[in-house]
């Protein structure tokens, strides 16, 4: 099972459900927590340890060989992401703008764009008890989190992964959506996090996967979360709490010693796990 | 010398567009204001990605030696701006090309540094 958190809003609670979760599962078996928000991945600081395997991922972009190239332009025009330009005489290639097609390198006429590799950042895991923590994290002042995201990808366990998402709905979001079975959405009971439910769930639909609703530090109802939700799977609720705050502040799993947490994992669990 | 200015409208009297990869129309013209001549951009504004740097090649291929916009071009068009030795000044406030101009030939603009 590929179990995915995610959120269309920043900071609801998609790393704390995750790393509860993944910790309350592998009190009873084997489980993967994979943090794939690349950018800025945290969920290993929640089980301390040394990483015990290192995986570095790097993409393919075309280096210019000046001794070959002819001056003819055919690189430039059909790089559909301007990574590349031709001047009189030279080109220059934007590297971090590359998208990895191979067009220029494969259509140049003269060979003069050999493609070759660049380091974008690392995958490294850990283990504690019946929890492996894997991480994808890409380097500082990288643009394109996807080839990070799908390398990370690469290390699901097919008995049972929890996924830490990147947050919002773009393409490093929707890299991961596409690969999982079931999705969780986090939010919160506030207009904000209406807006970013909205449009992550309707993501989700057009992906064909129909997400389950958590909605963190639930309050008094919120109408129009309220409606909203209506037209869901029937939502979970973690009511405010501030010891789950507290912990979570302090780099701990909040579940054992917070019963309401713990009472909608186990309410988690049975939804999907019983599928 | 060839001058380039980033314009809203094809015309002198237009206001200057502030935006580098994704102005309306750049403006040709020589430092006596003759012409002036105008080149289109709808094929770059149109794409998604990568527009400073286009644009940049286009500035390249007119041979500009001086660019006159708003906001100033980002890290990547200005990397390719300086390989070519064209010097960028940016004015401030709302103005026309032909106000640019003036600006330019009095001194009066900011040279553009990232």
């Amino acid at each position: 099972m590929q179990i995915t958190i995610a959120s269309g809003k920043g900071g609801a609670g998609k790393t704390m459900l995750a790393t509860n979760l993944a910790h309350f599962l592998s009190q009873s078996g084997q489980v993967t927590l994979l943090d794939c928000d690349v950018e800025e991945p945290n969920c290993a600081l929640f089980f301390p340890g040394v990483y015990t395997s290192l995986e570095t991922v790097s993409v393919y972009y075309p280096k210019w060989d000046s001794d070959r190239c002819t001056d003819c332009g055919v690189c430039s025009g059909m790089c559909r992401f301007n990574a590349l330009i031709a001047l009189a005489g030279e080109v220059i290639v934007f590297d971090k703008m590359c998208h990895g097609c191979y067009a220029c390198s494969e259509l140049c006429p003269q060979g003069a764009l050999p493609m070759v590799p660049r380091g974008i950042g690392v995958v490294q895991s850990r283990k504690t008890g019946n929890l492996v923590v894997t991480e994808g994290r890409i380097n500082v002042g990288e643009e394109q989190a996807v080839p990070m995201v799908k390398a990370a990808l690469r290390h699901r366990d097919p008995s049972c992964t929890i996924i830490d998402g990147p947050p919002g709905t773009a393409c490093s979001a929707q890299e991961v959506l596409a690969h999982s079975e079931r999705i969780i959405l986090v939010t919160e009971p506030t207009p904000y996090g209406l807006h970013d439910l909205a449009l992550i769930t309707e993501l989700c639909l057009k992906l064909g996967k129909e997400p389950l609703v958590v909605v963190n530090r639930s309050r008094e109802p919120f109408g129009p979360m309220t409606a909203f939700l209506k037209e869901t799977e029937t939502p979970l609720f973690i009511p405010e709490n501030k010891d789950i705050a507290h912990y979570y502040s302090s780099g701990e799993v909040a579940w054992p010693h917070v019963p309401v947490l713990r009472d909608v994992l186990e309410q988690l669990r049975e939804r999907i796990c019983h599928e | 010398m060839i001058l380039a200015f980033t314009v809203t409208a094809n015309d002198s009297n237009a206001s200057m567009d502030p935006r580098f990869g994704r102005a309306k129309s750049i403006l040709i013209t020589d430092e006596n204001f003759n012409g002036p001549i105008y080149l289109s951009t709808d094929e770059i504004t149109a794409g998604a990605h990568g527009a400073g740097p286009r644009m940049a090649q286009l500035i390249a291929e007119h041979k500009v030696e001086v660019l006159i916009t708003g906001n100033g071009p980002g890290g990547n068009a200005s990397a390719l701006l300086s390989r070519m030795g064209t010097k960028v000044f940016t004015y401030s406030g709302e103005i026309t090309a032909q106000e640019a101009f003036t600006q330019w030939k009095k001194g009066e603009l900011t040279p553009f540094t990232l």
